[in-house]
């Protein structure tokens, strides 16, 4: 027997969705949230790579020495 | 070291334009009136806690409150694969990372996620935020056959909005109530006492009585000792639609925050790992002024208090972590 659905049903299908729930699943199709904004995903995507610090390897070794070096404690004993 | 200029340049810009909306001249966006408004900068005291927005913005919910505005849909953040989360594994054990947190969305949408909490357990404590409703009883026992191989804790935060279906339901959605139960009893059953999470998305859910109700309804449940979490909300996201967004005044300005007194603000403490880089915190991930750079290396830098949201965090001493 076939499994394929019949035009017709898949019609009728369809139309079980109501559209709170259709608008729903479209709320983010091919979109991102940009705070409260709904931009294009790729707006987003690029937007970010325009923020932040990239340092090289040689760069980021020295920030991990340096964060990692015992800082003065001025707790007196 | 471009991160501060273009964070400080979009903090000038928002401020530029909050000064411009309350001299009424909100329109001439074109020529926006530059103020001498400062905000203050965090240091990275120590990075103690780090966040994986394991699942994105992917969820199997979509809450009118959520300050990501995660939905099904909404892939602003995609999953992190295991192999990426090794990645930052090994450089915050390198870092002195004491805990581990993952969120989303809804981390158990990731099909990685148990792995990744197997990785996670061998170097340090780890807790996950999630809704509660992929927490069957077969997936309990698994969690906790894991956390009791480990040697480090393993914590469940679920979330629930309301201390019945009528106050939870409208939030979170039809019939998520009974079945965020159902995840918060499997849990327990299967010896993970889950930490509920409730934010006051209803004023009355932090009052006493309140807390009082949730308490009663986790003994109900035969957890005898109920651990609860309380959280205000965050005027972004879905939850601006539904309050509200931020006032212009509800910024921080330079000396709100005193240099060398930001113990309490999470981002002297934490950064949190996406699928597009590392951000401040978890809440600012879908501002792309949140993101801090690739590695955690990157971000070890100071972070300017320049998001109304970091007003929240100030004046309610909000911590995301348990």
């Amino acid at each position: 027997m076939s499994q394929r659905i019949p035009e017709d049903k898949k019609v009728r299908r369809r139309r079980h969705l109501s559209a709170k729930a259709v608008d729903k699943l479209k709320a983010h199709r091919g979109m991102a949230t940009w705070g409260e904004r709904l931009v294009p995903l790729g707006e987003f995507k690029s937007a970010v790579q325009s923020y932040g610090r990239e340092l090289d390897e040689e760069e980021r070794e020295a920030e991990r020495r340096a964060y990692l070096e015992p800082r003065p404690d001025p707790t007196p004993v | 070291m471009t991160t501060a200029t273009a964070t400080d340049e979009a903090v000038r810009e928002r401020v530029a334009l909050d000064g411009a909306a309350e001299d009424g001249a909100a329109q001439d966006v074109a020529a926006p009136v530059e103020t001498a408004r400062a905000v203050p900068r965090v240091e990275l005291r120590s990075l103690d806690t780090l966040w994986f927005q394991v699942a994105g913005t992917i969820c199997n919910l979509a809450c009118s409150h959520c300050f990501i505005s995660c939905s099904p849909t909404n892939r602003t953040h995609d999953h992190l694969p295991l192999a990426e989360v090794r990645r930052y594994l090994a450089e915050a054990v390198e870092l002195g990372v004491k805990e581990y947190y993952f969120t989303g969305g809804e981390p158990f949408l990731n099909p990685d996620m148990e792995a990744i909490l197997e990785a996670t357990l061998e170097v340090g404590p780890a807790n996950v935020l999630t809704n509660g409703l992929l927490l069957d009883p077969d997936r309990c026992r698994r969690l906790a056959a894991m956390a009791e191989a480990s040697p480090y804790s393993l914590d469940l935060r679920i979330s629930l909005d309301g201390y019945d279906a009528e106050s939870n339901d409208p939030i979170r959605g039809e019939g998520t109530f009974d079945r965020i139960l159902a995840g918060a009893q499997a849990s327990h059953e299967a010896g993970i006492n889950p930490v509920m999470t409730v934010t006051e998305v209803h004023a009355s859910n932090g009052t006493p009585e309140g807390r009082r109700k949730f308490i009663d309804l986790l003994r109900s449940l035969g957890i005898e000792r109920p651990r609860l979490k309380i959280l205000p909300v965050f005027q972004i996201g879905a939850e601006a639609g539904r309050s509200g967004a931020y006032e212009t005044w509800q910024m921080l300005a330079e000396g709100d925050v005193p240099e060398g007194s930001w113990e309490h603000l999470q981002c002297s403490s934490c950064r949190m790992v996406t699928d597009q880089g590392v951000w401040v915190c978890p809440i600012l991930v879908n501002e792309p002024e949140g993101r801090m750079g690739a590695t955690l290396a990157d971000t070890l830098d100071t972070y300017p208090l320049g998001h109304p949201a970091c007003w929240t965090c100030h004046v309610h001493g909000v911590s995301c972590k348990t």
